[in-house]
């Protein structure tokens, strides 16, 4: 009978276990880090995206963009054409997994016959504008009084993420008031508490055909297919302007964006199966609502330092940010343990990754040391600064009255993201894409 | 309890596990079940089978000293088997569901690690099956002064 004990282990767990329960198993918390991927899943789909507006400029200068296409000609639609129709069949497929249906509406601006600002219109209303043209255009449209508007709409739905597809041209009344756009938009912004929004801007170009009409109030000037920029705006709830991102506007992922108060939650873990471990610890891994737990089972010191190594899985985030991930620009808050980033390396680099395919779903690697044994368990942070994009100053201009030449630019871009930079300066969660916790601790 | 029991125990003597990537799995699940395993599986049973089922309720001859040497002896073996077996279950176990595996470096240090362990868990079958043979000697009619007439 004994020996049947020894040979199927298993059993004798079972048997004392039961008395004891003090055969975890290693599917327990006998396990070791990894499968990290449910972390941030559970993060995120914690917040629901219960209903989307779509607000699309109708202002005349759009009209260039919305051109009537000659299939006999062999027309294929403008890239705004194209790109506009895929994401508006998106989000109407998304219908049935909202609380509400998405609502449509066109912008235009205030006349003094018609105060009407949002013009409602259907999912039908909208894809033929796009595909086949607007039809009485409007005479022009003002950003702020386009982003108060979205922010009034979906604050009376909380879950309501606002898409705003315009060519983001924001020519005050007053030539003179435009080193005053920066504050119109914060203005406009204002309405909302920082922490509560988040703000994502996707830009991209398209071929033109028709009037262009300057910010700088100077005459409107025929284009025939030169590129301009338009942008998709992206307003909402930090978490869930993340889930767009990463999910309906997946298309968009390759293009120019910046990001503003996103909360992104790439997957992360703190491997343990590296080949030559510094020092000695172990981790128990991170759950949706924990974080993992390092374990220093022999106190580092001076002179026997241990290090960790945190794996980043950044593929869900926008490659602009991915490519500026680097031991500059990420940064550890170490929470008085001493902790300094040493390295940060690619999934090329991590040599380990030959010998552990688990590693493979990692994209970059970053090198902790601890050179003191943590007092408590404090818990630190990994976190990537956000910086402002460079394209944002490539596609600004002062001056648009000679678009042509010019080439795709948009009037005073750089004070309008400004303007949104201002509104979350103050706001400490939107000065990093991301902040991943660890904690760390130490056996006596 | 008997998790940091048997883990400071087995420690003491063994050191942290090797490599430190199975630390988890075996303080938390290897040493304990492993630990209880011995102690009671082993050592309890196995005491109360030489003693109450081998020389009360069937009466034979296996009652000197030298029997209970080669029960000692069996019980050390079947105790180191097991360490050995259920070890080498649950890292294997951890390892795929993880989906990784002991890195090149230090499979020597894994397999002296367990060598080791299996020695210590015959070690302390035998002291478990001692100190349990103490405690149930009085029950036995024929074994009651093996191995020692003391404390009777």
């Amino acid at each position: 009978m004994l020996f049947t004990l020894a040979s199927r282990n298993t059993l004798s767990c079972l048997a004392i276990g039961a008395l004891f329960s003090a055969c975890s198993g290693p599917k327990g918390e006998g396990s070791v880090a990894g499968s990290p991927t449910k972390e941030s899943a559970a993060n995120v789909a914690a917040a629901k995206v219960s209903q989307i507006n779509v607000f699309v400029d109708m202002s005349g200068g759009m009209r260039g963009f919305m051109h009537a296409n000659d299939p006999g000609r062999n027309e294929t639609g403008s890239e705004f054409q194209r790109t506009v129709m895929d994401l508006l069949s998106d989000v109407n497929r998304l219908a049935p997994k909202l609380t509400a249906p998405p609502a449509y509406y066109f912008f235009k601006e205030k006349e003094p016959t018609n105060p009407q600002v949002l013009v409602p219109s259907t999912y039908a209303g909208m894809t033929g504008a796009v595909s086949g043209g607007l039809k009485n255009a409007a005479r022009g449209s003002e950003l702020p009084q386009m982003l108060s508007e979205a922010l009034t709409l979906q604050a009376k739905k909380p879950g309501t993420v606002s898409i705003l597809i315009s060519d983001f041209i924001f020519a005050p009344q007053n030539v003179k008031d435009t080193w005053r756009i920066k504050t119109f938009i914060k203005d406009a912004l204002n309405a909302v508490e920082p922490a509560k929004l988040a703000v994502s801007v996707f830009a991209n170009t398209s071929e033109f055909r028709g009037n262009f009409y300057p910010g700088n109030r100077t005459g409107k000037q025929p284009l025939n297919g030169e590129q301009l920029p338009y942008y998709i705006w992206v307003l909402g709830d930090p978490a869930l302007v993340g889930q767009v991102d990463g999910g309906l506007l997946r298309r968009l992922a390759a293009q120019p964006q910046a990001h503003y108060n996103v909360a992104f939650a790439p997957p992360y873990a703190v491997p343990d199966f590296l080949t030559d471990p510094v020092g000695n610890w172990t981790v128990a891994e991170g759950t949706g609502a924990t974080a993992p737990v390092v374990t220093f089972t022999k106190k580092p010191t001076l002179g026997k330092p241990a290090e960790i190594v945190v794996a980043l899985d950044l593929n869900q985030l926008p490659a602009s940010i991915v490519g500026q991930v680097s031991a500059n620009t990420l940064r550890l808050a170490e929470a008085g343990t001493g902790a300094t980033l040493t390295q940060v390396f690619p999934l090329a680099q991590m040599p380990d990754a030959r010998q552990q395919p688990a590693l493979k779903k990692y994209t970059h690697f970053a090198r902790l040391r601890f050179v003191q044994a943590p007092a408590g368990a404090p818990t630190l942070h990994l976190e990537l600064a956000r910086t402002e994009p460079a394209w944002v100053a490539a596609y600004s201009t002062a001056s648009d009255s000679g678009i042509k030449k010019q080439g795709p630019k948009t009037y005073y871009l750089k004070e309008v993201m400004a303007g949104v930079a201002d509104y979350f300066a103050d706001e400490p969660s939107a000065q990093r894409v991301f902040s991943l916790p660890v904690r760390v601790t130490a056996r006596d | 309890m008997f998790q940091q029991l048997f883990t400071s125990l087995y420690e003491a003597f063994l050191g942290l596990p090797e490599p430190a990537m199975l630390t988890n799995a075996f303080e938390n699940s290897i040493f304990p079940g492993v630990g209880l395993a011995t102690l009671f599986g082993i050592g309890l049973l196995g005491a109360l089978f030489f003693y109450l089922v081998l020389n009360r309720l069937m009466t034979t001859p296996l009652y000197q000293t030298k029997h209970w040497l080669l029960f000692l002896l069996l019980f050390a073996v079947v105790a180191g088997g097991l360490a050995w077996f259920q070890a080498r279950e649950v890292v294997y176990q951890v390892l795929s569901d993880k989906g990784v595996v002991i890195p090149a470096g230090s499979e020597s240090a894994y397999s002296r690690y367990v060598l080791g362990f299996a020695f210590v868990n015959a070690l302390f079958g035998a002291v478990f099956f001692v100190l349990w043979s103490f405690v149930v000697k009085g029950l036995s009619p024929n074994a009651k002064v093996t191995p020692v007439r003391w404390p009777n």
